[in-house]
């Protein structure tokens, strides 16, 4: 009964992501859909068609999205990595604001933290840059990492690494054959977090931006309050298949590296090896 | 290999003091013990050798030379922690090997000496395997391979055998002892079980809240130990006032006991005479002068030993027998101590 009970509130919670997510590719692949039709009269790929043409703008912008958000991954796990490690393993003053602070963006609005940071950057000329959107971006992937490298150095300590510097290894061989591997899993989640939040930012690029530099979503925007359907729903549908590639593209890679680090570890006893 | 010296070292963690002015040295090839009670700074004094912990007072050397500025990975002296902390992404082999990687020792080299150490090791089977696929034994050879293949200068083993079962603690102790004689390099072994201080060591160090009591063989702390506290530590003690002291006796009011002891030092002041329980003689009758009438309180039959509480006057005093014996809870007893088996402290 009770496996039951807990089956179908599964199926419920399910229901809940994917429905809408099916509605979304619905309506990429729909001619017209009039009230109060169940499904669609007519079914077309204008939509997808057009994000795909030659020459598309969609695809040149969808191209700078996932530059800039690879780029703000890259450098936000940077910052977030020491960070994450100092506040979850050693102890200083005032530790605790800085915990706080860390989580500002978080709790302040990005409009009043991109308002400031704007009249900034246009003074240094980062305004309608890439390189000011890529910087603008790390603002608010920087609590998201913080926190899971907090929570992570505070649950694996510094053990392994202290057992790495006794054998002999200096403190670049300790943070790459022995911190980035244990904190593996906290790494793809933060990095897929720090990257998705990039993905999906509307109005710190176009703040920073300008309109010089057109990303996916500013493109899609425009689609939806117009009230192109169609046209949203497949960009929509592509956003959701890049992010959803951009996910499993950072999983895969890390994962990969790693299980070869540690076959060079163990250079001739790899994972294959095992009976067990 | 390498001879220690620690030179008035002292560390202090959020104003409390870890360790008190530390001096201790360690002779070139020695296997020595660390012995306390946990929290009495044993481990600090472990890291600070091996330059994890920086100390606030003093200095370390090692052959002579200050390794103080020396960071961990220069210092050559290998820590193999209670819980082995093992790399869990790595195979046994690769933790193994990883102390020769990272001196980027060719990948010929280290594949030899890998496979010889997993055979001296006795775990040739198991170097394809994961941390969490071997068992405990396992994982604390496969620890202490990692740390022998560097050839370290000083081994520190922090509580090797805190997480072993009794038969697998014997054999440990045993296996540690062996390959020291055999490699002949300076080891010292942190541990809070006087057993296993007592049976690898040739000399033990007992420290209290971050001081080092008493540094000596293994004999000198058993029989003559400098205060009540290692003497407690090596066992139970039965400790009486001195009430007064003359030219050939010392007086409790148990009796008084001849001034045999070699341990007594002109111009120290002792306060307390210690006795062992196995110091303390059981007769029937008293057939000698000097003798403590008592009476039988409790009788506990533990095997190779039977352990007594006796009343002698006011005071109980223990005392143990080799094997059964046979005076009962409620009999008169007259028990004998010779001088000889007395400790004087301070």
């Amino acid at each position: 009964m009770k496996k039951q009970t807990s089956r179908a509130v599964l199926v419920v919670v399910a229901l809940a992501f994917i429905l809408p997510l099916m509605i979304i590719l619905l309506w990429s692949v729909t001619v017209s859909w009039p009230f109060p039709d169940l499904f669609p009269r007519e079914f077309g790929l204008r939509g997808l068609a057009q994000i795909f043409e030659e020459g598309s703008r969609a695809l040149e912008s969808l191209y700078t999205s996932v530059k800039i958000s690879l780029w703000v991954t890259i450098l936000t796990l940077m910052i977030t990595i020491p960070g994450g490690k100092a506040l979850g393993i050693y102890d200083f003053p005032g530790k605790a604001f800085i915990k706080i602070f860390a989580l500002a963006p978080l709790i302040i609005s990005p409009v009043a933290i991109g308002m400031g940071i704007h009249s900034t950057f246009i003074r240094l000329g980062l305004t309608n840059t890439e390189l000011g959107v890529v910087l603008i971006h790390i603002v608010p992937g920087i609590p998201y990492g913080i926190r899971i490298f907090t929570n992570i150095f505070e649950l694996v300590g510094n053990q392994l690494e202290e057992q790495g510097k006794v054998l002999g290894a200096n403190s670049f061989q300790v943070f790459f054959h022995i911190t980035l591997p244990t904190i593996l899993p906290g790494l793809i989640s933060a990095g897929s977090m720090i990257f998705i939040i990039s993905f999906s930012q509307y109005f710190l690029t176009f703040l920073i931006g300008g309109g010089s530099v057109i990303t996916f979503p500013l493109m899609m925007v425009p689609y939806i309050q117009s009230g192109d359907r169609t046209m949203a729903a497949s960009y929509s549908a592509v956003f959701i298949v890049v992010t959803l590639c951009g996910l499993l593209a950072i999983e895969k890679v890390l994962k990969l590296y790693y299980s070869k680090s540690s076959g060079i570890a163990g250079a001739f006893y790899t994972r294959k090896k095992v009976k067990s | 290999m390498s001879e220690i010296l620690f030179d008035r070292i002292s560390k202090h963690y959020d104003k409390e003091e870890t360790i008190k002015n530390l001096t201790l040295k360690i002779e070139d090839g020695e296997i020595i013990s660390l012995l306390g009670p946990s929290g009495c700074g044993k481990t600090t004094t472990l890291k600070i050798l091996a330059g994890l912990v920086n100390p606030d007072f003093g200095t370390v050397y090692m052959d002579g030379i200050n390794v103080n500025p020396l960071p961990a990975e220069k210092r050559g002296a290998v820590i193999v922690f209670q819980d082995h902390r093992l790399f869990p992404h790595m195979t046994v082999g690769g933790n193994i090997e990883f102390g020769l990687r990272m001196q980027k020792v060719p990948k010929r080299t280290r594949r030899e000496k890998v496979e010889e150490m997993l055979k001296f090791m006795e775990l040739e089977e198991h170097g394809g395997k994961f941390p969490d696929q071997i068992s405990g034994g396992q994982k604390q050879r496969a620890a202490i391979a990692r740390s022998l293949i560097i050839n370290p200068k000083v081994l520190l083993l922090d509580e090797p055998f805190s997480n072993l079962d009794q038969r697998l603690k014997e054999e440990m102790r045993s296996f540690i002892v062996e390959i020291q004689k055999k490699l002949k390099i300076t080891t010292i072994l942190v541990t809070h079980d006087k057993e296993d201080a007592l049976m690898t060591s040739k000399k033990i160090g007992v420290m209290f809240q971050g001081e080092l009591k008493q540094y000596g063989t293994p004999e000198e702390l058993y029989e003559e130990p400098s205060s009540i506290e290692v003497a407690k530590f090596f066992g139970e003690v039965n400790e009486f006032s001195i009430d007064h002291e003359d030219e050939h006796r010392i007086h409790t009011y148990l009796g008084a006991f001849n001034k045999t002891r070699l341990s007594m030092k002109r111009g120290v002041y002792y306060s307390k005479l210690l006795v062992r329980p196995e110091a303390v003689e059981i007769y029937y009758e008293e057939h000698s002068e000097n003798m403590i009438s008592g009476l039988v309180m409790e009788r506990i039959y533990a095997g190779e030993k039977t352990y007594y509480s006796i009343l002698c006057g006011e005071r109980i005093l223990k005392a143990s027998v080799v094997g059964n014996c046979h005076w009962n809870e409620g009999q008169r007893v007259f028990l004998k101590i010779e001088g000889k088996n007395t400790m004087l402290v301070k």
